[in-house]
């Protein structure tokens, strides 16, 4: 189905991510030098920890654990729940020429709240010492987080913490490679599970047939990008449906984020999925959108085609979903929201839903402005 | 940079050892796979996803091979699952990681091209003889090990791998000799890789026991230890070029001084090996204990004379060693700093000499043509034979026949009639090449019936 519309499911606003200042990045090192510096020697069997005990600490943490955080989009700072945690403690022994000694792993998940807890290392081999310490958090549809390496450059990670760490997981976009990205997240039995759909995108690259290299996540090409996670938030929906349970969320796993494409879903834990929301946005030139917004009308079923939003809107209906399209010409964006008839319990939700969107949109997409 | 020394104020309480097999040796191994010929070499023998493709090796046909790769970390992408998969990138990487294992075989990544010696165990006094226990008193020279008998990822090992990689009937018996031919690959390319570090190449075998901190075993070389919190496996960088030489050997040493072990030798300092004290003069010229690398005709005693000394550095700017004079003596040191910069300069030819030489063990290209009969050539062969087999629809190859390639041929191998069925035929040369190294040579044709 590509990025057309999908049976079900889940919104937007111009990501702008500010700048992190060069005093505040220097401030961050300096705190990571004292923290190390002020280190006394490992004990005998535990090699000194390479990162702090708290964000707001200086003192450095331990290899042993626990460990805690809270795994968020990097986007919305929503709360992920579901992602893969994934610890490993490395092993060696010997001296002088010493040798790879196993290692210690554990595997467990975000909980509603996208929040984790690792536990203390069990108990070592006599003779051997723990080395080191890597968590790995991955969830599909976006980029893999190591505690030791950033994504971006593969440079030292320098902000991670035994406990209160936070994750902030960028979304996957077609336009990051997948060889990098299988090198970065590394092996263990769950983890290549995950990204065995990686592999043919990877080899593809390596063969020249797919491009790749060029970074066009929110924030680091020219100009704004439209998110759909920035026009609907789980406030906007609970404000309106007065529903009470969770939504874990993130992108729809049928297309990746693009530069011109974008999705969110809001998947309520424990509930049906007639409980479900979904936003798919589509940033074109005015032309394209309007191919697009004609083959969504072409493609949904139950449409009814009312223009009361935005330049031409419509609504849609299949069982139990309701959906509501909108085209906005001037800007070139496409928006589809589909909503579960348990929490869009009348068309009139899911309208008061998309007008709420559109409403976002326009306060944060400029007119005229040249999609990326 | 500034980040990366921040890193290394850890490594005062750090463990050390070789470069490190987990993270430098197994991101070295992946960048020369990356950068060399091997990905599409894959795909042409049939494995389609090249350095992706999933090989496995079953856990039952290998059980020591895979009970040390659980000694490796996972996080750190060289831990097959438990049907023994993993990707042709993650075996290569495993190999580089499992040549130091056990830590009696790491003894064999050393060579001092001015004595020809491989590793000697220092003698450290009565301390010296409690922490040794398990490191052999004498070490195989590093170029002799990659050939050596006792060696189980020799470059024999790997040929035959590789040759079976190809002519094995089915996928999954290729699958598992390819893998096996890249763990050997790895650990190959990992044992030129050692010497990059120059206390490997000065016979300064004292630098792998500096104390670092982490309690009264935790010794080892603080250059290597240093590299692995700098770089990681994911940091270290591709290469700066592709060296090309025309004997395995000489890619560890050769006696034009182009070899890896030649120029590290020559052109660094270790911890060990730096010039000696000397009491400042009229003509003060500190002893060396090798010629190379030389001091300027004229050393800056004035400024080496201020409480934080200078620094000799390199005509590329890098830094050499530190120089101080205190109480009129010029002493040499090298401090963390100054070995992150020779890391920053060394990795990248480090990486260089590694995919040139994997690009070595792979250099063997064989060309077949179609016609009524198959024709294989190549250029650059010596003696040896040449096998072909055919592939059905289901993967099965089975041999067409085998002819004797005489010294002094010319460009064509040999001739075969052309099987009447099957999806492609494939050749492979076993022999040696025209410089009288040992080589396997592969190629691939799909058959058009």
């Amino acid at each position: 189905m590509g990025n057309g519309a999908g049976p079900v499911c889940n919104a937007m606003r111009v990501l702008l991510r500010p700048p992190v200042s060069v005093a505040r990045k220097l401030a961050h090192t300096l705190i990571f030098v004292a923290a190390l510096a002020l280190v006394g020697c490992a004990e005998t069997g535990m090699r000194t920890a390479p990162f702090r005990v708290r964000p707001d600490a200086a003192g450095a943490g331990s290899l042993k654990g626990p460990f805690t955080g809270r795994v968020v989009d990097a986007t919305t700072h929503a709360p992920i729940a579901g992602a893969l945690v994934y610890a490993a403690w490395t092993l060696e022994r010997g001296t002088g020429l010493a040798e790879p000694a196993g290692s210690r792993e554990y595997v467990g998940s975000t909980d509603a709240g996208g929040n984790y807890k690792v536990p203390t290392v069990a108990s070592v081999p006599a003779g051997t010492r723990v080395t080191d310490f890597t968590l790995l958090v991955y969830k599909r549809g976006y980029v893999a987080y190591r505690s030791d390496r950033r994504f971006s450059d593969l440079g030292a990670r320098m902000d991670f913490a035994q406990t209160d760490n936070q994750v902030l997981l960028e979304r996957w976009r077609n336009e990051l490679s997948h060889s990098r990205h299988l090198r970065f997240v590394g092996a263990g039995t769950a983890v290549a599970a995950l990204t065995q759909w990686e592999l043919a995108d990877a080899s593809a690259e390596l063969e020249g047939t797919r491009p790749s290299g060029e970074d066009l996540r929110p924030g680091r090409g020219e100009g704004p990008y439209v998110v759909a996670a920035q026009l609907l938030t789980e406030a906007d929906i609970k404000a309106r449906t007065k529903y009470d349970g969770t939504f874990e969320t993130g992108p729809l796993s049928d297309e990746p984020d693009t530069a011109t494409y974008s999705s969110q879903h809001f998947k309520a834990l424990g509930r049906p999925e007639t409980f479900d929301v979904a936003i798919r946005v589509w940033h074109l030139d005015p032309g394209k959108a309007q191919e697009r917004y004609d083959e969504l009308l072409s493609q949904l079923p139950g449409i009814q085609e009312k223009d009361e939003l935005a330049s031409r809107s419509f609504i849609a209906s299949e069982q139990d979903i309701r959906g509501v399209g909108l085209l906005d010409g001037p800007r070139g964006v496409v928006v589809l929201l589909t909503c579960g008839t348990s929490q869009c319990s009348s068309q009139d939700d899911a309208n008061a839903l998309a007008a709420g969107i559109y409403n976002k949109l326009k306060s944060l997409v400029p007119v005229g402005f040249k999609t990326p | 940079m500034k980040r990366l020394a921040a890193i290394l104020v850890i490594a005062l309480c750090a463990q050390a050892r070789a470069w490190e097999p987990e993270t430098t040796q197994a991101g070295l191994a992946e960048q020369a796979a990356l950068s060399s010929r091997l990905h599409h070499r894959l795909v042409t023998l049939g494995f389609t996803g090249g350095l992706f493709e999933p090989l496995t090796i079953p856990p039952a046909d290998a059980p020591a091979l895979i009970a040390d790769l659980h000694l490796l970390t996972p996080t750190n992408g060289m831990v097959p699952d438990a049907r023994g998969r993993q990707t042709a990138l993650a075996w290569i990487a495993a190999g580089a990681a499992l040549a130091d294992v056990p830590a009696s075989h790491a003894v064999n990544h050393f060579f001092d091209p001015a004595t020809h010696a491989g590793w000697v165990r220092p003698g450290l006094g009565l301390r010296g003889i409690m922490i040794h226990v398990g490191l052999p008193e004498r070490g195989v020279p590093a170029p002799d090990w990659v050939v050596d008998k006792t060696n189980p990822f020799n470059l024999a090992g790997f040929l035959d791998q590789y040759a079976k990689a190809v002519t094995a009937a089915t996928p999954g018996e290729r699958s598992r000799a390819m893998a096996g031919a890249l763990v050997a690959a790895g650990a190959i390319i990992h044992t030129l890789g050692d010497l990059g570090n120059p206390a490997r190449v000065r016979s300064d075998e004292r630098a792998f026991f500096q104390p670092l901190g982490g309690g009264p075993d935790d010794l080892g070389s603080r250059f290597e230890r240093i590299a692995a919190l700098a770089y990681g496996r994911l940091g270290v960088p591709g290469p700066s070029r592709v060296i090309t030489r025309n004997h395995l050997r000489d890619y560890f040493t050769s006696v034009d001084g182009g070899g890896l072990a030649d120029k590290i030798s020559r052109s660094y300092f270790s911890a060990n090996t730096l010039p000696e004290d000397t009491r400042v003069g009229d003509d003060t010229r500190p002893r060396l204990v090798r010629p190379q690398p030389g001091l300027p005709t004229r050393l800056n005693l004035i400024v080496a004379s201020r409480d934080e000394g200078t620094t000799l550095r390199t005509s590329d700017g890098t830094c050499l060693a530190r120089y101080k004079v205190d109480h009129g003596v010029l002493g040499f040191s090298l401090d963390d700093d100054c070995m992150l910069e020779q890391i920053a300069a060394i990795l990248p030819e480090v990486t260089a000499y590694e995919t040139g030489l994997l690009d070595f063990l792979l250099r063997g290209e064989l060309t077949l043509t179609i016609g009524p009969q198959v024709v294989v050539a190549s250029k650059g062969l010596g003696a040896g034979t040449i096998e072909l087999v055919v592939e059905d629809d289901r993967g099965v190859r089975t041999p067409v026949g085998t002819a004797n390639v005489a010294p002094g041929h010319g460009d064509e191998l040999a001739r075969f009639n052309t099987p009447p069925a099957g999806s492609r035929v494939l050749a492979v040369f076993r022999g040696a090449d025209a410089a009288g190294e040992p080589i396997v040579a592969v190629g691939a044709l799909p058959l058009a019936h």
